[in-house]
């Protein structure tokens, strides 16, 4: 393959690649939420069983 | 790598958790000397009875109300049994086993250890409460597990 059909080629590539639109970010709000509760549980219960611990010291 | 601010935040509040629980369990070990029971002191489970302390078995005065119990645990029993200490008293148990695995536990207290043939297990815990406590073995040890228990007597 010479050099001006390889670009003739990448050129054919970059015409059929979707368009894509820059910028756009998923939606992370319920995710986020989630995560936080998840995180409040953990560290209720990691406290609550190192309360137990130290009272029973 | 491009990150989302949220995961951005989630991922800042998980490594700042555990670095928290880290800091605290590491003050509580460091410098409050809240370690789980020792199991790092050994012996040879078949001269328990020759062998210092456990040749003698019992309570010992160490300092102002505080005590060293030393206790052996062998199937299906505690030596010495129904130890009384005053209220207040710190007391140290120091325990091994003659056989097989037992457990030393007093329930409602953290004393919670295991007694493998063969080391020696350490606990400490201070009495504020007057009480009959029980001690009692939480590892399935042979038939007459159920009655393997003796008792603190918090006068």
């Amino acid at each position: 393959m010479n050099l001006q059909s390889q670009h003739q080629t990448q050129q054919k590539v970059k015409k059929t690649q979707p368009k894509t639109q820059p910028n756009q970010e998923p939606s992370l709000k319920g995710t986020f939420i989630s995560v936080l509760l998840l995180g409040a549980f953990i560290v209720a219960t990691w406290f609550g069983v190192f309360n137990l611990f130290i009272n029973r010291g | 790598m491009h990150l989302h601010r949220y995961e951005k935040i989630w991922l800042m509040l998980g490594t700042g958790a555990l670095a928290l629980f880290i800091v605290i369990l590491s003050v509580n070990a460091f410098a409050m000397g809240m370690t789980p029971p020792s199991h790092m002191e050994m012996i040879d489970p078949k001269k328990v009875d020759q062998t210092a302390p456990f040749d003698k078995p019992g309570l010992k005065k160490i300092g102002p109300n505080e005590y060293e119990l030393v206790m052996v645990s062998f199937a299906f029993g505690y030596q010495p049994g129904n130890v009384e200490v005053p209220k207040g008293a710190k007391v140290t148990f120091i325990t091994t086993s003659k056989d097989v695995v037992h457990g030393f536990q007093i329930p409602g207290t953290n004393v919670n250890t295991m007694v493998l043939p063969g080391h020696v297990s350490k606990i400490t815990h201070t009495f504020d409460e007057p009480g009959k406590f029980l001690i009692l073995c939480n590892e399935y040890c042979g038939a007459g597990h159920q009655i393997m228990a003796t008792h603190v007597i918090v006068k």
